[in-house]
């Protein structure tokens, strides 16, 4: 049915397992950077998968708009998140699990570490934070970003930029 | 810029978290439900073709909403096709009154009125008669909507196939035949009463539409795959391409909405298990521009139906969010 050849495009199909393995652990970190470590990470992770998989036959051929669109969701969840909670998770929470590839006092020092991170991207605003969650946290590019948000690709580096300037003097002062 | 203090905390999720979460979304979706015709009335039909036609060009509310796509359009199925506007540009240069297609004269059995705003989709559902459900994922920023409903329209018209002769013949579409039953044959078109929520959010509006399907109630006899096939060569599509489609589709449920072929795209999309259509225009369907000198009025449209209800969710949103919003739904 060439005709209406939008409707049938030509691309494969997409690998949802290959998807799944390769976006869990950037949304998994995009929550961790954006809202804390812990289960809460987990939770956020949890429900914009359910979210996502629900709709996924809409990109059955696209895995790229795939994953914009799940930054999308991922962001919602997020906001939806601090409108409950209207807190930042309880830095207790921080030290939950350990990664398992270190030993137990370089475990330790990671934790304290990733804690004092987390003390200092809450402090950022909301926007600033939720750009270094998609750029350090998810790994996205500048131009991902840009699809995500809706920010110019040149808007994001100069917002990352500059917050990453700060946020170093703080972290190594 | 060194960065390498923000990279160095990432890790991979716990396996048995991985895991689990696989097995929990990758379960089996549920059967699609499928949609029983009524049957009690024969002389009842859905008509896709001859619906894009007639509601298009002969019901002046639905005219005044066809460039969103939205309102009051139909049934069980969305179906998009593509149409050159040049072709339809020319025709009216030509003085084919596109309007008046299958019939001058149209009897307004049912005013819908004015919309009237409400406070409440319990309200909105009440004046309606339906039981009202509302998008649970909005996008950041969007305001509380403004409700308003429609009233019920109904409309009698007594089909006169000479202008559409005159149409094909414009077209030189000379090939195509018009079932004869269909001349002088009294189409009834009843359009129920519908609950429009308008979301604003900047300077755009995100509109939700949801009515019970309207009912077309054509004469038995009407051949209403040829009807179809006829739609499809008006827009364009080849005479063998329009035979064979035409075979495919049901067209007791199926509608076809015309897309410009040149200004917008368009693909099926999975709304709640059902199939639905994506139409959008102005973007390549993902977050729009914004601002800048390469900013862009994307708009999009997500229409599907579902147990005898019709959704159309538009408005100046990436379609990512308007399809999340659309599967929100409850």
């Amino acid at each position: 049915m060439e005709w209406i050849a939008p409707l049938a495009e030509p691309a494969s199909e997409v690998n949802w397992d290959a998807v799944y393995v390769r976006e869990l652990p950037r949304v998994y970190n995009f929550f961790r950077y954006r809202v804390g470590d812990g289960a809460v990470a987990e939770d956020l992770t949890s429900t914009t998968f359910e979210k996502a998989w629900r709709g996924r036959a809409s990109y059955r051929h696209d895995a790229a708009a795939f994953s914009t669109w799940l930054f999308t969701i991922a962001r919602n969840v997020a906001t939806d998140h601090y409108r409950r909670q209207r807190a930042e998770v309880p830095i207790e929470e921080a030290a939950a699990q350990p990664s398992g590839a270190d030993t137990p006092e370089q475990e330790a020092l990671r934790r304290a570490d990733f804690e004092r991170l987390s003390h200092l991207l809450a402090e950022l605003p909301e926007r600033e934070r939720e750009l270094l969650a998609l750029r350090y946290g998810a790994d996205l590019t500048n131009r991902a970003i840009a699809r995500v948000t809706g920010l110019s690709e040149s808007n994001v580096g100069t917002i990352l930029h500059r917050t990453v300037h700060a946020l170093r003097a703080r972290w190594e002062p | 810029m060194n960065d390498d203090f923000l990279k160095d905390f990432r890790e991979d999720p716990r396996p048995e978290f991985a895991r689990s979460l696989h097995e929990r979304i990758d379960a089996p979706v549920p059967p699609r439900r499928t949609f029983a015709f009524p049957a009690w009335k024969p002389a009842l039909t859905w008509a896709g073709g001859l619906a894009a036609l007639v509601l298009l060009f002969s019901f002046p509310s639905v005219r005044a909403t066809a460039q969103e796509f939205l309102d009051l359009f139909r049934v069980k199925r969305f179906i998009a096709v593509p149409f050159d506007p040049a072709r339809i540009a020319a025709l009216k240069r030509d003085g084919v009154d596109l309007r008046h297609l299958l019939a001058d004269d149209v009897e307004v059995l049912k005013e819908p009125g004015r919309p009237r705003q409400v406070d409440s989709t319990a309200e909105a559902g009440g004046l309606a008669g339906i039981r009202p459900v509302e998008p649970t994922a909005i996008p950041n920023g969007t305001e509380a909507p403004e409700i308003r409903v429609q009233g019920e329209g109904k409309v009698r018209l007594t089909a006169d196939t000479a202008k559409l002769r005159m149409l094909l013949d414009a077209l030189e579409l000379k090939d195509v035949e018009i079932p004869a039953q269909l001349d002088g044959a009294v189409v009834t078109i009843d359009v129920p009463s519908a609950i429009v929520m308008n979301y604003k959010r900047g300077g755009d509006v995100i509109s939700f539409v949801q009515a019970r399907s309207p009912e077309i109630a054509l004469p038995e006899g009407v051949d209403l795959s040829q009807l179809g096939e006829i739609g499809l060569r008006i827009a364009g599509m080849p005479a063998d391409e329009a035979a064979s489609f035409a075979r495919s589709v049901d067209w007791h449920g199926t509608l076809l909405v015309p897309v410009p072929a040149n200004a917008a795209s368009f693909r099926e999309i999975n709304v709640q298990g059902t199939t639905g259509l994506l139409i959008t225009t102005g973007g390549t369907g993902g977050a729009p521009v914004r601002s800048g000198p390469n900013r862009e009025r994307q708009r999009s449209i997500v229409l599907w139906s579902e147990d005898g209800m019709v959704y159309a969710l538009s408005g100046g949103a990436a379609s990512v969010d308007l399809v999340e919003m659309a599967n929100s739904v409850q």
